[in-house]
């Protein structure tokens, strides 16, 4: 049992700086900034509806507690939308850190879990909204941010010193947990694929008609010459399958994490390219994986280049080498 | 050892000295841990919950008694999420899932058989009483495009006039003037060779009700 334990601990909780986590703050509030709930679109979801079609369990939640017309109204929704955006604007900044982000990650909840209780499904928010309520749970506001700021004067005149204050052992699992879930969840989607219909979605028909029927309406081009490319499609479906089935490796085999998180980031950009899908939210958490979960993996490349490329021009150079 | 090096090379960068774990060492099945290993673990989950003392590493301080609560609520939370995603798999809701984010991850699972490459757009014009022709949005019905095509165009491109009337009646809600007529057309777009060839699809119109205008 004590192996099992240390073996989570060594997992999850390994002591590293909290700047890696400050900076996912950083970025995932800046994109759910960017991305974020339009206010006359769930103004007019709400109006339009006078009751959920298909309530997601959060919204029934609330709706328990507070009835649909004391927060679902156009009042109610405005309300909202503008604490879910200060709260956003000061976790970005580092103030009221972990409370602020909480604020704004539930708020952003709300609004996708609103928008999905109309009869509509569906899944880009999915994972980035679980990953932002995380850093809430996680000391993201330990740097780079106006309460580590506010923080110092009182540790220094206590004494303390603070660097001390920058590492920390629940830095980590936040990015971990993420990395877990996007393996889950590409694995799930592959083995769908396969257990629903075998080897058929490699045959280059099923990657061509969905394509055609996604890029058709908004006149995709890339997407509509695609569609026309059957040896493409055939090359697209077996890539597809075997990326989702095979993304766990990352979680085994470490080393192969940054292959894997570029890979994704290439899939998901040509997915909106060609389909228009937009899992936006999708590329900026592989991206931060891609840099952040594993550091010094970027860094070690550029220094096993700067190793290896002047030997690599000398062996070129010198006389008699074939 | 070696690989501990290489990585404790590749986090020194700038010639600070190693002071984090070898992360690319730690992967979720590590080998097992040396016996000579500095780690210590003292952990009695049956006495008292949360129990669990930090493991040192070699650089860092033992952690204070109240620091160890975070760490026991964090892997609470990560059991809790990971272990919560099996239940959409478990109970699968189809289309209609009701768990959001806890999702059940099957989107274009169907593999679709050999055939022309097609597909068929269609849109829905509303007439109102004073003459005027609307096109029906997203945003006049109050839904997701999706929603709109499940639920309202493609039962009505299969003939079903009651789906029309219950359109009607959406779109009629706070209109002084209201739609009496709704009409579904669409093209067929398939690809033909090298280029994208098109055809009209019958259109199919759909009058209100008159009980309903009263």
């Amino acid at each position: 049992m004590t192996r099992w334990i240390d073996r989570w601990n060594r997992y999850w909780f390994p002591t590293t700086t909290t700047r890696t986590l400050a900076l996912c703050r950083i970025i995932a509030v800046s994109a759910q900034l960017y991305w974020f709930p339009s206010l006359l679109s769930h103004i007019n979801l709400a109006s339009k509806n006078p009751d959920f079609v298909d309530p997601q369990v959060l919204i029934r939640a609330i709706t328990f507690i507070i009835p649909r017309d004391v927060l679902f109204t156009p009042q109610g929704i405005t309300t909202l939308y503008w604490i879910t955006l200060v709260a956003g604007l000061t976790a970005l900044v580092g103030l009221f850190s972990r409370p602020s982000l909480f604020i704004f990650a539930l708020g952003n909840w709300i609004f996708v879990g609103h928008r999905y209780s109309y009869a509509d499904v569906h899944h880009p928010e999915a994972l980035f909204a679980i990953f932002l309520m995380t850093l809430a749970l996680a000391p993201s506001g330990r740097s780079l941010s106006l309460d580590a700021l506010l923080r110092r004067p009182r540790a220094r005149n206590a004494g303390a010193s603070t660097d001390r204050l920058e590492t920390s052992d629940t830095a980590m699992w936040p990015l971990k947990l993420a990395h877990v879930l996007l393996a889950m969840t590409y694995f799930s989607t592959g083995a769908s694929k396969v257990i629903v219909g075998g080897l058929g979605w490699m045959n280059g028909y099923t990657v061509q008609i969905y394509t055609f029927a996604n890029a058709m309406p908004e006149n995709r081009t890339w997407g509509i010459w695609l569609a026309g490319q059957h040896t493409f499609g055939v090359l697209l479906g077996a890539f597809t399958v075997l990326f989702e089935l095979f993304f766990f490796v990352s979680l085994v085999l470490p080393r192969t994490a940054p292959f894997f998180f570029f890979n994704a980031i290439l899939f998901h950009i040509a997915l909106y390219v060609t389909m228009g899908h937009q899992f936006f939210l999708h590329i900026i958490l592989n991206a931060i994986l891609l840099f952040l979960l594993h550091p010094g993996w970027f860094r070690g490349l550029v220094n096993r280049l700067n190793v290896n490329l002047p030997r690599w021009s000398r062996q070129e150079q010198a006389p008699g080498s074939s | 050892m070696q690989r501990m090096s290489v990585t404790a090379a590749m986090v020194q960068g700038r010639g600070e000295p190693a002071r984090f774990p070898n992360l690319y060492a730690i992967s979720m099945f590590p080998a097992r841990l040396s016996k000579s290993s500095t780690f210590t673990i003292v952990a009695d989950l049956s006495r008292t919950a949360g129990r669990f003392t930090v493991p040192p590493t070699r650089n860092s301080d033992l952690k204070a008694p109240s620091m160890r609560q975070p760490k026991v609520w964090s892997s609470i939370v990560i059991l809790l999420v990971i272990g919560l995603h099996a239940v959409p798999v478990l109970s699968y809701q189809g289309n209609r899932q009701t768990r959001w984010p806890i999702m059940a991850w099957a989107m274009y699972a169907r593999p679709i058989p050999p055939g022309p490459i097609e597909m068929r757009r269609r849109r829905i014009f509303g007439l109102t009483s004073s003459g005027q022709e609307e096109l029906v949005t997203t945003r006049l019905v109050g839904t997701n495009r999706a929603a709109l095509r499940n639920t309202y165009l493609n039962p009505m491109s299969l003939g079903d006039s009651t789906i029309a009337q219950q359109l009607l009646r959406v779109l009629n809600r706070g209109r002084s003037d209201p739609f009496v007529e709704v009409r579904l057309e669409g093209e067929r777009h398939f690809i033909s060779g090298d280029s994208i060839a098109t055809e009209k699809l019958p259109a199919l119109t759909y009058k209100l009700n008159p009980s309903e205008l009263r």
